[in-house]
């Protein structure tokens, strides 16, 4: 009895060790230990993709991972960043904000990478932001989004609200009609956009005639719908995300409504969600995105087919993927800049006025507020559902995280405090 | 001294699991391992408690709550909307209309009251909730739908209504802190591993106590208690919450190791993280919640880290693969494993026979 009772605590104790040198290993594997030569020659660069690749996001995130990979392997294929390798490690937060914070401590202290690539969601990115600043260390941030917020860790190179609606609301008032009813979902992004386009709407001599929201993931849009058809409006601005899209412009069809009278203009209806709910359903709306799949420049027909080629996974290109692809490459062009190794603070410098050829066109980073000059495009869904892009800006057009329409105290400037 | 060993001997052997698990969370930040490994342990270490108040229920009483990490969210959030309002009304309030703090919300700039609330509201809810679904004879799986729908409901809840919340983005930037102390890293990580060994204890107590034992036979057959003269009702009522307490306290210290609380450490998907844990390491026994959830968390960051892509599936098939062996999880098996060899040397030292 004694013995066995001994045996057991023996193995129970052993099974600790063993949880306790797995923990060790991995610690001991990318740690310290292999960057401990210095800095030599031949030395990799270490930069981290944080995206999801798994929980309800995973299938967004997907083409980011890809895209990134894609950029980091070319970049190895022409010789590397400055004569160094690229060592791209991916880690997946599943979704989850708290798990994005776990992970970008991962790879800032274990990997010791020199810049992450990475984050979807808002949630995600604002979950990042103590460590960044804590550890110093910057983060390339692909998504569009609602803006007012400028953190020193971070680059913007996603749009900002007013290059998505700066040229969009006037066109559509000019071409659809003056009555506009704004959808959104119930959450920041659209919310902060809609206070601009409310402002744009009435300042070209539109009307906005009906504002409602959906909860985050909703599906029911049968009320909403019905009130949109008692409105009458010329067109309806959108800015509901995710799987709401789909149920609504479902429900806009089944309650007779038609892109000839009243059509759908979004701000967040990529291809992914055009193919998800099919042609009958997407055709004759429009939406609003720097990039599209279709564009016709070289740069871009390049990177489609290199995508596709590489990636039989089912994935779809949308402006997130561009994006995503575009962060590696201006992190590539800051690091050359820079000269490395770098600081931080020399790496973050050397993105101001960083400019590059993507596949929507001629790109750079502002001088001053970390985000990105972009074109402004929007395009109509035809009955192939595929977009066809009916405007595009002459060129990338400046971004103003605190748009000058809302803030004209501002003068497109920063504020005080921007994060 | 031979007495002293003799009593030491008589310790079952999952005590000595739980002390080493205790000695090892506490000599964890001194083994050199890179500082956001501690940062991860002390997160797991506020969710040792979440997973022990889960095994109250679940081992002891018998019944599967899906929804449990409200509860636990509701500390989160109580701490984590302290933490916003110190500077007076947030980014997510002004945003809907709200420029000032409103009335309601006073009293939870005040980090004691907003402890306090922390704890209580758990407690409170678990005790209504209990209250209402015992009462009217609910149990089994239906108690577990209901917790489910609830989870649900308050999850939606919270995404919604985003001028208290800040919905789906979460309370960011909540400082290490208990009762408006200020704590750095270290202090805070053993503050929690203290917490966490006087649940334990606590526990251990109570599950030793007539109340678990009564817990236990209501488990295993709720009419024969009831008939021996018990109401079972009113101690399911009361071990939900303390249950709920418990959870409320667990979110309530691993808002600050996180740093944010969020709808996803809500969900029913984070209660059913634990409850796998739990299923793993085997319940009613309190070690079982212990291994198994300490266990689980680390295996889903070192399995993340080593394989990005298809880590879930790996960690799924290592679950399935523990919870089809060993039914009764890994503690449940090993207790079973030295009663049997117990008994055995009993039936050869009397030579055989019953």
């Amino acid at each position: 009895m004694k013995k066995s009772k001994r045996v057991l605590a023996l193995l129970a104790l052993l099974v600790m060790l063993a949880s306790l040198t797995a923990c060790g290993s991995s610690a001991a594997n990318s740690g310290p230990a292999s960057g401990g030569s210095g800095k030599t020659e031949g030395e990799k660069i270490k930069i981290g993709i944080l995206f999801s690749s798994s929980g309800t996001t995973a299938g967004v995130e997907q083409a980011m991972i890809n895209a990134s990979k894609m950029a980091f392997d070319e970049i190895n294929a022409q010789g590397g960043i400055a004569g160094h390798q690229v060592e791209y490690i991916h880690e997946d937060y599943a979704s989850d904000p708290a798990t994005a914070t776990k992970k970008i401590q991962k790879l800032i202290q274990q990997d010791e990478v020199l810049a992450t690539v990475g984050c979807y969601t808002s949630a995600s990115r604002q979950a990042t932001l103590p460590t960044l600043l804590e550890e110093n260390s910057l983060l390339v941030y692909p998504t569009y989004t609602e803006g007012e917020e400028v953190h020193p860790n971070v680059i913007y190179i996603g749009a900002m609200p007013n290059q998505q609606a700066t040229d969009y609301i006037p066109w559509l008032i000019e071409n659809e009609g003056k009555t506009a009813f704004l959808v959104g979902s119930d959450y920041v992004f659209p919310k902060t956009c809609n206070k601009q386009a409310k402002i744009l709407i009435e300042k070209f001599g539109g009307q906005v005639v009906g504002e409602e929201y959906a909860p985050l993931g909703s599906s029911d849009f049968a009320a909403i719908v019905t009130k949109i058809k008692q409105a009458k409006p010329d067109f309806i601005y959108s800015d509901l995300v995710g799987d709401s899209i789909v149920a609504f412009y479902k429900e806009y069809k089944q309650q007779g409504l038609k892109p000839e009278d009243c059509p759908i203009a979004s701000i967040a209806t990529d291809e992914m969600i055009n193919k998800a709910m099919g042609n009958e359903y997407a055709a004759g709306h429009y939406t609003s995105m720097n990039y599209f799949e279709t564009l016709e420049t070289p740069e871009n027909k390049a990177f489609v087919d290199a995508y596709y080629a590489k990636f039989k996974d089912g994935s779809t290109i949308t402006t997130l993927t561009e994006a995503a692809y575009d962060s590696c490459y201006f992190l590539k062009a800051a690091i050359e800049k820079a000269g490395y190794p770098c600081s931080t603070e020399d790496l973050i410098a050397a993105f101001a006025g960083l400019e590059m050829d993507a596949p929507q066109g001629k790109i750079k980073v502002d001088e001053e507020n970390h985000c990105t000059w972009l074109y402004s495009r929007f395009a109509k869904c035809n009955a192939d559902g595929i977009f066809a892009v009916i405007y595009e800006s002459e060129s990338a057009i400046r971004p103003e995280p605190w748009p000058q329409v809302v803030y004209p105290e501002l003068g497109g400037k920063l504020p005080a405090k921007p994060y | 001294m031979k007495i002293g060993i003799h009593a030491l001997k008589k310790v079952p052997v999952h005590y000595w699991i739980d002390i080493a698990l205790f000695i090892f969370i506490l000599v964890f930040p001194l083994l050199g391992f890179k500082p956001f490994r501690v940062t991860y342990m002390n997160q797991f270490v506020a969710y040792l408690i979440f997973a022990l108040s889960l095994d109250l229920i679940w081992g002891y009483m018998g019944l599967m709550s899906l929804g449990h990490a409200v509860l636990f969210g509701m500390g989160g959030y109580a701490i984590g909307l302290c933490a916003q309002l110190q500077n007076g009304a947030p980014a997510f309030m002004t945003r809907e209309g709200m420029n000032q703090i409103p009335t309601l919300l006073f009293p939870m700039v005040n980090p004691i009251f907003a402890t306090f609330a922390g704890l209580l509201l758990p407690t409170l809810f678990a005790f209504f909730l209990g209250k209402f679904l015992f009462k009217s004879k609910v149990s089994g799986v239906f108690f577990t739908i209901i917790t489910l729908a609830l989870a649900q409901i308050i999850k939606d809840l919270v995404i919604n209504q985003q001028a208290f919340t800040n919905g789906f983005n979460g309370l960011q930037g909540v400082p290490r802190a208990f009762l408006g102390l200020g704590m750095d890293k270290t202090a805070y990580y053993y503050f929690v591993a203290g917490v966490l060994i006087l649940v334990y204890v606590c526990c251990r107590w109570l599950t030793n106590s007539r109340l678990g034992k009564v817990a236990v036979s209501i488990r295993e057959n709720e009419s024969r208690v009831s008939f021996l003269g018990y109401n079972p009702e009113n101690f399911k009522i009361l071990i939900f919450a303390i249950s709920g307490f418990l959870a409320g306290l667990s979110g309530l210290l691993y808002a600050p190791a996180a740093n944010s609380i969020t709808v996803e450490e809500i969900s029913v998907a984070a209660s059913t993280f634990v409850l796998i844990g739990l299923a793993v390491g085997g319940r009613g026994n309190l070690t079982g919640a212990l291994v198994g959830a300490m266990g689980l968390q680390w295996a889903k960051v070192l399995l993340s880290e080593s394989t990005a892509a298809y880590w879930q599936l790996v960690l799924g098939a290592i679950l399935l693969i523990i919870i089809f062996v060993m039914p009764n999880g890994l503690i449940g098996q090993l207790l079973h494993l030295v009663y049997s060899l117990k008994t055995r040397k009993h039936k050869e030292l009397t030579g055989g026979g019953a």
